[in-house]
């Protein structure tokens, strides 16, 4: 996986210390998940110009692999999506947060002739959709997609002929592609986390468990499943081998009901592999995570992307940053400082002074 | 790991009137606080001046309402504007804690290894302190104290010192108390009673060496003593190995602790550890045990310098003298009323256990107190029986604590029983165990009435010598010497765990004999110092002291005619590390008379009075008074102007 190109503002050195990490965190993941974000609800006034901007977006994280334009149009997007009426012009779009002259333009196009003639090009050259239709294959990412272009594969099929070019993640995501293109509905979710907590409290009563992602955002059905697990005798202080060892005990313990039907990887944090609660098999990732960090990280893995980003932005206008682990205050040199205590998910909020947001708010 | 001085304020950028930020300079006095000016401000800064440039190892902070606290270092020799992060922003309370306006006192230590790589690793002479409170806007914040510990450097005096095997020994101010003499005398003991603390040995000692010099007689240097007791090892081969390598394993303990860090996990293992070694060497190796016996001879040398040199009688009753002081020092008895009603009352029913299993239901948890004094207090709750766990659970019962409001204390608050460092102390000092309320760190404890009584040790003899607590001064100190005697009457009667000592002895006196030491102590009639007069010295334990006249300098006046009375004052100011001159040469504090003295008239103090203008006169009953309560009282009552 290739890095995407960054331009450095003047003050490098607090854009290496705290926005590259998230900008980077993000990317991986945006690379592992979007794939299997939902298109914005048929119902949206606006639905036909978010389509076309993410297939531009797409279209440049794929083939231009420019992660910031990506994320201009996504953001675009998504301003429009929230609006409630039917954009009627460029220039109305353009009084949108994240919507620029460029796109104004654009919508302007698209509102005259119908269609867009860069889409248009893109679509053609073919290049774009090939990779696309690659990245939909879980563990193949725009970098490993313009490869195996390039080596001539475009489809799936031809995919299934070369799995000799896979590596261990990518031919599973092969194995269960038809599978793991179908979301999942929000009561497998459901059942998934009653099957986990039932057993992890067999394991250890005091385990804590919550399922993050788009379903604790209260969303109808999900791409995959995100498990953050706890145990309050787990701190970060401690060193990697604890979790590694919690980790191993619930993965086994998911195995022998047959739950886990597949690894993809195992670290000392994070399992990714394959379940299956029905007939259908789903990508399930579980994390364990040092009681000190739980909220940051439930808070991280609710999402939305944008949501996180626009919390991350707040809390740095008030002098804290927040990642996955941690909310630290900047000291008055920019040295971001010690971990603050937080006790609850609501408390990040209450310390960066952002108003409380429920997980179905954050969309 | 001293402490350093915070000299001066160099800017602060909001103070409060009363709480300004003077405040932070003063030490021990933690009710004084630096508070900024107005609530809600955004943040408090204040720059203060190091003493001199020193390498930090540790900052403890004591917390006035700030949310979070950032130091930033910076040499007075280098740009203003350079300051480095040596404490990143940290959190002293959260969120809820801010709102709701609770624990806004608590203390946060931060070790070395809390602190920013590399600035931590050089030497630093200004402190820069940024406090932010962004989540209460309706409070002064600030501070109430703060204490930079640093690494005294000496690299002269570590070339000096001896190599040790692979280890070499790092001189600072408190290894007396792990010197070989302090291991060998706990072991000598058997878990039995022993001496008290070496350091306070020492440090008096020193106070002696002080007033020697200070008085014109023949200096007799601590270091004279080292150097004998270096040689004896050179001499005794056989032993110097088994010494060598009992003192490197106790040195590298010291080492340890003299590193400000938390693992204090590790700690009671390694002391275990020393204690097993120690209990080898007693069992197989005679010579080694004479060796170490020898030092512990130069040891009670120590003792017996000290309160010799500072009793007039003390050449004709020298083995009274040495009893004489533990029960002369009030101080060894932190409530002399209370206790002394009480144990006589309780005479004849006193529950009695043998010293090391005193606290043998206690599981305590330490607080607030740094390596090497925390090893100290460590070391004597063990040996007398109780149970050490470097954090609260369950089954922890006491926890020994130097300020209210640290981590540990807000965790144990309610839940255990919170002390003093005193408790232990007093407990060790005196061989009986105080109910632990009187030595209660939150006063809503002390309150409460006590639920124990007090438990005494066989060893013990308490009781008779608090008798006298409200005698005359004069008619005290006779008392005192006779009661002095009575121990060793009761002594001869059929004291079994004195006689084992006995035997050890007299092996350990051929070994004194021979010894080539030139001490003045060479001079004492070895007679007397026979078996029966060491083994009490064992049992009676050394008061535990406190300083509170360190560096103030006494000037007795020749008005005060009773010799006894002149040496009693003289005693009392050097236990508690004053100094006293015997010329006016030199800077003098206070003038020492009569409590009928009477102003003016008086030649000699009018005299003393043109030469030193800022001297006070005040009533030897002052003196006395300290002594009696152990603790500075303030002085104006007893001021004579």
């Amino acid at each position: 996986m290739a890095y995407p190109q960054f331009h450095l503002n003047r003050n490098k050195g607090l854009y290496i210390r705290l926005i590259l990490p998230l900008v980077l965190s993000r990317f991986y993941r945006v690379s592992s998940m979007s794939k299997r974000k939902a298109p914005s609800s048929e119902d949206n006034p606006n639905h036909d110009f978010c389509e076309f901007l993410m297939e531009l977006a797409e279209n440049e994280r794929n083939v231009n692999r420019n992660i910031h334009k990506y994320n201009a149009y996504r953001k675009a997007a998504a301003s429009l999506a929230a609006h409630a009426t039917r954009i009627k012009s460029g220039k109305e779009a353009s009084k949108l947060e994240g919507v620029g002259q460029k796109i104004a333009q654009k919508i302007d196009e698209f509102l005259e002739t119908g269609k867009l003639a860069k889409l248009e090009k893109i679509r053609e050259d073919g290049v774009g959709p090939a990779i696309s239709t690659l990245t939909r294959v879980s563990g193949i990412g725009p970098a490993k997609a313009k490869e195996l272009y390039d080596l001539g594969i475009r489809t799936i099929e031809e995919l299934k002929l070369h799995e000799n070019k896979l590596n261990h993640h990518q031919r599973i995501g092969l194995k269960y592609f038809e599978d793991f293109e179908k979301r999942i509905p929000r009561d497998e979710i459901k059942q998934v986390e009653e099957i986990i907590s039932s057993e992890l409290t067999k394991l250890d009563k005091d385990f804590q468990i919550t399922i993050c992602g788009s379903y604790r955002r209260g969303k109808a059905e999900s791409g995959d499943m995100d498990v953050l697990i706890t145990h309050p005798n787990y701190t970060s202080d401690m060193p990697k081998s604890k979790s590694e060892a919690l980790l191993k005990q619930v993965v086994s313990a998911l195995q022998k009901i047959e739950l886990i039907t597949d690894t993809i990887s195992v670290g000392d944090v994070k399992f990714m592999g394959v379940c299956k609660p029905k007939d259908t098999a789903r990508r399930l990732d579980i994390r364990v995570t040092p009681i000190d960090q739980y909220f940051c990280a439930v808070l991280y893995f609710t999402g939305s992307d944008m949501f996180n980003k626009q919390m991350r932005a707040h809390a740095l206008q008030n002098n804290f940053t927040l990642n996955e682990y941690c909310l630290r205050p900047i000291g008055s040199t920019g040295v971001p400082g010690a971990p603050v205590p937080i006790s609850s998910e609501k408390n990040i909020f209450e310390y960066i002074d952002f108003p409380y947001k429920l997980p179905e708010e954050r969309n | 790991m001293a402490p350093v001085n915070l000299v001066k304020v160099l800017s602060v950028n909001s103070e409060d009137s009363v709480h300004n930020a003077q405040n932070l300079l003063l030490k021990d006095n933690p009710s004084k606080k630096w508070k900024c000016k107005t609530p809600g401000e955004k943040q408090a800064v204040v720059i203060l001046q190091l003493e001199k440039a020193s390498k930090i190892t540790g900052i403890d902070i004591g917390n006035e309402f700030s949310a979070f606290v950032e130091v930033l270092v910076a040499k007075s020799t280098s740009n203003e504007d350079d300051y480095k992060v040596l404490l990143v922003a940290s959190s002293l309370m959260s969120f809820d804690e801010s709102k709701n306006g609770t624990n806004t006192n608590s203390v946060k230590f931060f070790s070395h290894s809390q602190l920013s790589k590399p600035t931590v690793d050089d030497s630093w002479d200004r402190i820069k302190i940024i406090c932010t409170q962004p989540f209460n806007k309706h409070v002064q914040y600030g501070l109430s104290f703060i204490i930079v510990h640093t690494k005294a450097a000496e690299v002269s005096e570590d070339d000096k010192l001896p190599n040790l095997g692979k280890f070499t020994w790092k001189q600072t101010e408190n290894d007396d108390g792990f010197s070989a003499g302090s291991l060998f005398t706990k072991k000598k003991l058997d878990g039995g009673p022993l001496i008290e603390d070496e350091s306070k040995v020492n440090t008096g000692a020193k106070a002696t060496t002080k007033n020697l010099t200070d008085s014109g007689e023949p200096p007799k240097t601590k270091l004279d003593r080292n150097s004998n007791s270096e040689k004896k090892k050179v001499k005794d081969t056989g032993s110097a190995s088994k010494t060598k390598d009992t003192d490197s394993n106790s040195r590298r303990t010291v080492k340890n602790r003299l590193i400000y860090d938390d693992d204090d996990e590790e700690e009671p293992t390694r002391s275990q550890k020393r204690k097993k070694l120690n209990t080898s060497d007693n069992k197989n190796d005679d010579i080694s045990s004479q060796s170490k016996a020898s030092i512990l001879n130069s040891e009670e040398n120590k003792v017996t310098n000290r309160i010799s040199l500072n009793e007039p009688s003390s050449s004709t009753k020298n083995d009274s003298g040495k009893i004489s002081v533990p029960s002369n020092l009030p101080t060894t008895d932190p409530i002399p009323s209370a206790s002394s009603s009480s144990s006589r009352k309780r005479k004849v029913e006193r529950e009695i256990k043998n010293f090391y299993e005193l606290l043998e239901d206690v599981v305590f948890v330490i607080s607030g107190f740094e390596n090497p004094y925390r090893g100290q207090l460590r070391s004597k709750a063990l040996e007398m029986g109780a149970k050490y766990k470097p954090d609260w659970n369950s089954a922890c019962t006491h926890l020994i604590c130097a300020f209210p409001n640290t981590p540990k204390f807000q965790q144990v608050q309610g839940k255990g029983k919170i002390v003093k460092k005193e408790w232990i102390e007093e407990c060790y000092a005196q061989k009986r165990r105080f109910p632990w309320r009187r030595f209660a760190l939150d006063r809503k404890d002390k309150k409460k009435p006590e639920s124990e009584d007090e438990i005494f040790t066989n060893a013990d003899d308490v009781p008779e010598e608090s008798d006298c607590d409200t005698d005359e001064e004069v008619n005290r100190i006779q008392q005192k010497k006779k009661k002095a005697a009575n121990p060793l009457n009761d002594d001869s009667d059929s004291d079994t765990t004195s006689k084992r000592p006995q035997r050890k002895r007299t092996k350990v006196l051929s070994v004194y004999d021979e010894d080539t030491d030139i001490d003045e102590e060479e001079e004492k009639p070895i007679p007397k110092k026979n078996s029966r007069d060491t083994s009490i010295t064992e049992k009676l334990p050394l008061p535990y002291l406190p300083d509170f006249f360190s560096g103030k300098t006494f000037y007795i006046s020749s008005l005060i005619k009773s010799p006894e009375a002149k040496a009693y004052l003289q005693r009392c100011v050097i236990a508690y590390k004053g100094t006293v001159v015997l010329d006016l040469v030199k800077k003098i504090d206070f003038v020492l008379v009569d409590n009928d003295y009477e102003p003016g008239g008086h030649r000699s103090i009018e005299l003393i009075k043109e030469n030193h203008p800022d001297v006070l006169i005040v009533q030897q009953e002052w003196i006395r008074e300290c002594s009696a309560l152990g603790q500075l009282v303030p002085h104006d009552k007893y001021v004579c102007e």
